[in-house]
């Protein structure tokens, strides 16, 4: 699905990837870890297309990705259910967004605009496109954080239906979660 | 299912009504510029309508400062920009869209305003007529410069994309009141070709630098 081949990155003259190589095979999961500042954010981003300017190869065949960044690129003037419809990566039916937002305890907010939820909901709010999500590769940068335990089991178990269905993910923690997945440290 | 075009249209168009202080901000700073020319000049009707078009194109011009920063600014903050970048479509028609509400939403109302305003200042009919495709013609260029601005100062202030903006609109600002004066000649015709051809090369050269100015930001 992707192969990586000798790819380096520097920031400001300051390497930041060096000579980097491993696949993402289908139905593949990579638990990518690393100190902070050891380029997992970066590596997402060149993964995804956001960064152009890196040496080395990125070969990849899947044919939508999914992108989970630090900011989680909601509007504070909307209300719940905007930021989720009008989410460039929204690629659903309607009707599953109604039963995604009880399952994530979001229906009694679902007209509350952004500004007046705490960080964790607006933390569900984004993760709700990953749980509607039909893509193929899913790049998620530090999905658990921010959540409590209940929405953490909710993710793991979203991740791990997205892999059932063929899609491949690579995610950033530095916690150990309950998935089965090949470990890339950086 | 909507595309992606639509849903940025959708979306920008919902962020600005949500958020009344961004357009409606623009629309009260207009009307007050426009009510001090004639407090400070006097209610001399000759005056006033001879200075009316430079009065309203510079009322309009400094009222767009205020909303040039809400176009790629806000989308770079909280990571739309990179969902975007990310979905691997066209940032051009992206960009286009982008502008283009900016434009509706800020510039086409103070173009009505101006028509009625323009009484306020005696500019005659015929010549506020000629106000209203000038603007028409010219709001769009100041957008696009706004936005240009904009894409280059992403991480700093508005006042640095501001001071780059003015001096950028100096010639769509030149010929929309050349345009205006001579609404009676010949000469109108020539002026309203060169606003409308600086609007049609403005339109890929300017957005494809948007472009170039916020691939920098990621490099």
């Amino acid at each position: 699905m992707i192969k990586v081949e000798n790819l380096s990155y520097s920031f400001n003259d300051f390497p930041l990837l060096e000579s980097l190589n491993f696949e993402v095979n289908r139905s593949e999961i990579i638990h990518l870890k690393g100190e902070n500042g050891s380029g997992k954010s970066t590596l997402l981003k060149i993964l995804c297309g956001i960064l152009n300017n890196f040496q080395g190869k990125v070969l990849s065949s899947a044919k939508n990705v999914f992108f989970l960044g630090h900011n989680l690129g909601l509007k504070d003037s909307l209300s719940v259910r905007d930021n989720v419809l009008l989410d460039y990566r929204f690629n659903s039916e309607v009707d599953s967004l109604n039963e995604a937002l009880k399952l994530f305890e979001l229906n009694l907010i679902k007209d509350t605009k952004l500004f007046n939820l705490s960080q964790g909901q607006r933390k569900k709010v984004s993760l709700l496109q990953l749980f509607l999500s039909k893509n193929d590769f899913f790049l998620l940068d530090e999905p658990f954080a921010n959540l409590d335990k209940k929405g953490i089991e909710l993710i793991e178990n979203t991740i791990k239906s997205h892999q059932k269905r063929g899609a491949s993910i690579i995610f950033t923690s530095h916690e150990d979660h309950n998935i089965s997945s090949r470990d890339l440290v950086l | 299912m909507k595309n992606f075009y639509y849903k940025t249209f959708q979306r920008d168009s919902k962020v600005y009504l949500s958020r009344s202080s961004s357009f409606l901000g623009t629309i009260v700073f207009f009307l007050i510029t426009i009510t001090l020319y004639p407090l400070a000049f006097g209610s001399d009707e000759e005056q006033l309508a001879e200075l009316a078009s430079g009065i309203i194109w510079i009322s309009i011009l400094l009222a767009n400062l205020l909303s040039h920063q809400f176009i790629f600014n806000e989308d770079y903050k909280d990571g739309s920009l990179d969902l975007v970048l990310a979905s691997g479509k066209s940032l051009f028609l992206w960009a286009s869209i982008k502008i283009f509400v900016n434009w509706y939403f800020s510039s086409l109302p103070l173009i009505f305003l101006s028509l009625l305003t323009s009484f306020m200042l005696y500019l005659p009919f015929d010549a506020a007529l000629i106000l209203a495709l000038t603007l028409f013609l010219g709001t769009p260029i100041l957008s696009m410069f706004g936005a240009l601005a904009g894409a280059l100062t992403l991480e700093r202030g508005n006042i640095v994309g501001s001071s780059i903006v003015i001096p950028m609109c100096l010639p769509a600002l030149i010929l929309g009141i050349l345009a205006i004066q001579s609404y009676k000649n010949e000469e109108l015709f020539f002026y309203i070709f060169l606003l409308a051809a600086f609007l049609f090369f403005s339109i890929p050269i300017l957005i494809a630098s948007c472009l170039g100015a916020i691939r920098l930001h990621f490099e």
